[in-house]
């Protein structure tokens, strides 16, 4: 469509787009290859997730949970099964908790790992995606070994996880992270001190640090800003208190800096899933809760937040006294990101820097409209 | 959090309450207090940043419970404002002066609840549904299942009707082997 006398011309950018990160739209006014503004829509991966979970027991909405992002699963189980042993008052083991905090790290590491073929793919680098899915999918293998699923794993549960760690299982797992640490001086110099890459991406987008409190920015993207942010230690939950760990920051506020943050967040996951590894005491797994399908959780409301590897996920509960949620409503980094900061972000933008921006913000529409 | 709500019971009036956590207060106040509250929380106790605005309905006591999640960065701190209001006359106010991104929560709530944020010029924009002509679907009497069966037809052999006698079933038979 143009209008204003043959000047503006409007756009969609997506739902179907390879540099736009899932099923969502973005409606552009164009003066030449030069942004005005953006509308975001999204709708199209709308499922009513919130509307089936409270039709259902509370048992049968972990295959749904899950399936709120799909490369990032663990994260929703986690606050999910959190929530309810929150509400109902279920402890878990210890032996448990160090075990998701793994799967978590693990969930974070294979999100990465994707995270780089999706911004170098953005930008025509064609061979990073090939190597970083790759290094993903023996992620992926470890955790076929242990749920028995490569995508939706369903192996959190309240109370605990499914089962213990297969034998050996530790051994693997430090096979694959030592194999993924040993290639990451490639991925440097195939990705980010790419002189393509850097020209592209340096002063890209640059977020103002006050919008950061304003409009709740999170996760890497804040962090890119110098803003120390991580759920994972202003609020500890598993076992994040009993690890060591950095809090990544960048000063530079741009598309660099958030893949500077990311790419310095692998290490730090490795070094978490070495110290989980090391630390892991024997014992149970599941304390198990009632007859799942007649569990009632008692009446009360409860709001359990995570460090994504997007930024803050939250759950908010509630709970009226029966077998089936009253109110289940999840809290994605992606909403703030896409429509306020993006909205700020876009004027002035080239249209061929608006898919990198995307992939640094790192948006995951299921998230948003759930 | 004692201190926290020591402080805010000094100067506004306070209907329910409830420490969560040590970390973690929930609040309940009036609706025409709300406003007052949320400017005196993000201005004068440093909870600037706005997590989440969700909407609970409570229909048999024919009202919406309005959620506000806020954080605070500094001293580490979860606080939950909610709210009722009428659930027939389901008139509130934005509070998009005080955060920004309540604009696109505001949105959410608007078209899955169908609550009037006065003051939000952009709440009438489609958020996930398009050219929706039903009652706002996240409303306990909103009836999925006439609406599927109007819009989408019946699949005579997905009958489901009794979930818990299907999977006793599947159990039964799992652990008899």
């Amino acid at each position: 469509m143009i209008d204003k006398k043959d000047k503006e011309v409007k756009l969609f950018i997506g739902p179907q787009h390879p540099g736009v990160t899932g099923n969502m739209s973005f409606e552009v006014t164009l003066e030449g290859d030069t942004f005005k503004d953006v509308k975001t829509h999204v709708g199209y991966l709308h499922r009513a997730f919130e509307k089936l979970m409270e039709r259902r027991l509370y048992i049968q909405n972990f295959p749904i949970v899950c399936r709120i992002c799909v490369p990032e699963p663990d994260t929703n189980e986690n606050l999910y099964a959190r929530a309810l042993e929150e509400l109902y008052g279920l402890e878990v083991p210890e032996r448990a908790k160090w075990i998701r905090t793994l799967v978590l790290e693990l969930d974070r590491l294979k999100m990465l790992m994707m995270w780089i073929g999706g911004i170098a793919g953005t930008m025509g680098l064609g061979t990073a995606p090939q190597w970083s899915v790759f290094d993903r999918d023996t992620v992926l293998d470890l955790f076929e070994e242990l749920t028995g699923a490569r995508i939706y794993h369903i192996y959190v549960m309240p109370g605990g996880v499914r089962r213990d760690l297969p034998e050996g299982f530790e051994e693997r797992v430090l096979k694959v992270i030592d194999n993924i640490e040993k290639k990451l001086p490639d991925y440097d110099d195939l990705v980010f001190e790419n002189a393509v890459f850097k020209k592209r991406t340096v002063g890209l987008s640059k977020i103002k640090p006050e919008w950061v409190e304003e409009i709740g920015v999170s996760g890497p993207v804040a962090r890119a800003c110098g803003f120390t942010y991580d759920i994972r230690r202003d609020q500890p939950y598993e076992m994040y208190d009993k690890l060591e760990f950095d809090i990544i920051t960048e000063t530079g506020c741009d598309v660099y800096s958030m893949a500077k943050v990311r790419r310095r967040e692998i290490e730090n996951s490795i070094k978490i899933i070495r110290q989980i590894i090391d630390k892991m005491p024997k014992g149970e797994v599941w304390n198990r809760p009632p007859n799942v399908l007649y569990w009632k959780i008692p009446e009360g409301e409860t709001y359990v937040k995570a460090e994504a590897t997007r930024g803050e996920m939250g759950y908010y509960v509630v709970s009226d006294g029966s077998d089936k949620p009253r109110r289940i409503h999840v809290r994605g980094a992606s909403t703030p990101h896409a429509y306020t900061l993006l909205e700020r972000l876009v004027p002035g933008m080239n249209i061929s820097d608006f898919s990198v921006t995307i992939v640094g913000l790192q948006t995951c529409p299921p998230e948003i409209e759930r | 959090m004692k201190e926290l709500l020591d402080r805010i019971k000094k100067s506004f009036k306070i209907v329910n309450e409830e420490i969560k956590r040590e970390n973690f207060l929930i609040i309940e106040v009036e609706q025409g207090d709300l406003k007052q509250i949320l400017v005196h929380l993000k201005y004068n106790e440093n909870f600037k940043h706005l997590a989440l605005l969700s909407c609970v309905d409570w229909i048999e006591d024919k009202k919406f419970q309005l959620t506000y999640i806020l954080w605070n960065y500094k001293t580490k701190e979860n606080l939950i404002v909610k709210t009722y209001i009428n659930r027939e006359k389901s008139d509130h106010f934005t509070v998009m002066d005080i955060f920004p991104q309540a604009e696109i929560y505001e949105r959410e709530v608007r078209e899955m609840y169908g609550v009037n944020f006065e003051g939000n010029s952009t709440q009438h924009l489609d958020f996930a549904l398009e050219d929706w002509d039903d009652i706002p679907p996240m409303r306990r009497d909103f009836d999925t299942l006439k609406y599927s069966l109007e819009n989408y037809g019946e699949r005579e052999e997905y009958d489901r009707t009794n979930i818990r006698d299907i999977i006793s079933e599947f159990t039964d038979e799992w652990r008899k082997k």
